[in-house]
């Protein structure tokens, strides 16, 4: 059996809450597993613990009980955060710096060699699009420049695994789009991305397992594909059928034995309407 | 080898972010301000003669001026972090919280030392200034300037057992304030240790003052550094060689002492 990049098995996190040593559980016996390779959902409502178990990952706090693994290593360890990325929700940078210069201090930390340093940031920077901005100090990036400047930093010394908390907050659409498309080269890459975030669409769309977590505690997981499939129900998307069309249509469900629960006209998400709308403009400007 | 690049990046990022602060330089500006100030107070001078006056309020300046930059600059650089959730970041790579820890106390280290050069420097061109100026009484200089430069070091060495001691507490602490608060009073608590242990030693139940003196160990006697009446003045009587090492081993054990109480907190700590 293939070995698990992510393991969880019976997390449990408590807060002492006040001086009378009241406890609060933030994570309630919490077990996961992510294969290589795949991209992740945790989904969940905010509260729900998605970062509490993230930072139990990286060891940035400690289960009061489970344990989690990376790679087979245990979670929190040199070894496993060797193989982990991580980009913080609403990532605060040394506003001071230059992305360059972050991008150059987090590889030196991570242990980049010093003779492939310098390559190693221009194509993370490339890979982000960010070499344009790359001089520019952090405190002029707007919103969607700062996630992927994290996501930079995550990425440069080259790990296996990224988690990504939130990685598309507070970002427009098109920023979300560009996020987006980073998360699946990376997959095909060969990475495996565990990220968290409770804008269901966008989770929809990228991801191919999810685990949806409240109160600390596992409510559902799986293959996104799995999961919304609806059993013994199918769709079809028509179009040009006028209303003698729609009625033969009808009477043909129903003399086959099926039944027409819904009709409804067929519609496009507002988000891909706004990237449409963009993509048309920047396109007639050019 | 990576190691040692890991506190080496983490230092050289704490310098830079401290160099880029107002305080600092409001800090220097100050020191440098009462330096070139310092002739100008001759007549408060109590009978002592005016290099020894401007020797002493220089160092004076040095020792005021360095804790309260030592204090704040320790307490801010870390705890910038932890309230800024970078060192989310950074601890989430593969850095240990010793070589975090270390890096942040080397960085603080390096602005002080340069705060230090850049005083003792002043000081030292004042001096001589102004010993040109005076009418000639002797072949010899009035001022050992070399132990101007002395000073300096051992306040440098105090200043690394207050880093030690803000890191300490800023482990602990989930305040910036709180940190700064404890800190200045830990200070206080070693400026005036010596009073302390002068009474326990009068204790005459000997449990009873073992445990004291243990207790007191806690906290270092920040008088060892106040050597300022012995540097500096031709007739100054000169600091032993070997007393001088025994106050920089002195301020190196408590500074080691203060950091490792500092990882082990750090260590457990949850961010």
């Amino acid at each position: 059996m293939a070995e698990a990049a992510i393991r969880i098995e019976g997390f449990v996190k408590d807060y002492p809450v006040g001086i009378r040593g009241k406890r609060v559980r933030a994570i309630d016996g919490l077990s996961l597993e992510v294969g290589a390779n795949q991209i992740y959902g945790l989904l969940g409502p905010n509260g729900s613990g998605k970062s509490t178990t993230i930072k139990l990952l990286l060891g940035l706090l400690r289960p009061s009980s489970g344990v989690g693994t990376i790679f087979g290593k245990p979670a929190g360890s040199l070894a496993a955060r060797q193989a982990l990325g991580y980009l913080p929700e609403s990532p605060y940078f040394y506003r001071y710096l230059s992305g360059r210069e972050l991008l150059r201090y987090f590889a030196r930390v991570s242990g980049v060699a010093r003779a492939t340093r310098e390559e190693r940031v221009v194509a993370v920077l490339e890979r982000v699009g960010l070499s344009a901005a790359a001089d520019r100090r952090l405190s002029t990036y707007s919103k969607g420049m700062l996630q992927r400047i994290g996501l930079a930093q995550a990425l440069v010394h080259d790990p296996q695994i990224l988690i990504l908390d939130e990685p598309t907050a507070g970002v427009d659409p098109e920023g979300t789009a560009a996020i987006a498309a980073i998360i699946r080269d990376l997959k095909e890459r060969g990475k495996t991305i565990l990220l968290s975030s409770h804008l269901l669409s966008q989770m929809e769309d990228l991801c191919d397992h999810i685990a949806i977590i409240n109160r600390g505690r596992l409510l559902c997981e799986g293959a996104v594909e799995d999961l919304l499939q609806l059993k013994g129900a199918e769709s079809y998307l028509v179009e040009g059928l006028d209303a003698s069309g729609q009625a033969a249509v009808k009477a043909g469900i129903s003399a086959a034995g099926g039944s027409l629960k819904q009709v409804t006209p067929a519609r496009r998400g507002l988000e891909h309407l706004f990237s449409e709308a963009i993509q048309a403009e920047e396109g007639g400007a050019e | 080898m990576e190691r040692v690049d890991r506190i080496w990046a983490v230092c050289a990022l704490t310098f830079t972010e401290a160099v880029r602060q107002k305080f600092f330089y409001i800090v220097l500006f100050i020191g440098g301000g009462m330096l070139l100030g310092s002739g100008y107070f001759q007549q408060f001078d109590f009978g002592v003669d005016e290099l020894k006056f401007v020797i002493d309020f220089s160092f004076g300046t040095l020792f005021f001026l360095g804790t309260i930059l030592a204090i704040t600059a320790s307490t801010q650089l870390f705890y910038s972090e932890i309230e800024n959730r970078t060192a989310h970041t950074l601890l989430a790579k593969p850095v240990r919280h010793f070589e975090f820890l270390l890096g942040k106390c080397l960085g603080v280290q390096l602005l002080l030392l340069l705060f230090v050069l850049l005083l003792c420097g002043l000081m030292s061109a004042l001096l001589y200034l102004r010993e040109l100026s005076l009418p000639v009484t002797g072949s010899e200089s009035l001022v050992r300037y070399g132990e101007l430069w002395l000073y300096g070091l051992i306040q440098w060495a105090r200043f690394g057992v207050l880093c030690g001691a803000c890191l300490l507490v800023g482990s602990i602490a989930r305040s910036y304030l709180f940190t700064m608060m404890v800190s200045f009073l830990l200070m206080l608590v070693g400026q005036l240790q010596y009073i302390a242990r002068e009474s326990y030693a009068e204790i005459a139940f000997l449990p009873l003052r073992w445990l004291v003196q243990t207790l007191a160990l806690l906290f270092p006697n920040l008088q060892v550094f106040n050597v300022g009446d012995q540097l500096g003045h031709a007739a100054a009587t000169s600091l032993p060689f070997g007393v001088l090492i025994q106050i920089l081993l002195y301020a190196g054990a408590y500074t080691l002492a203060y950091l490792g109480l500092a990882w082990w907190n750090f260590k457990r700590r949850e961010l």
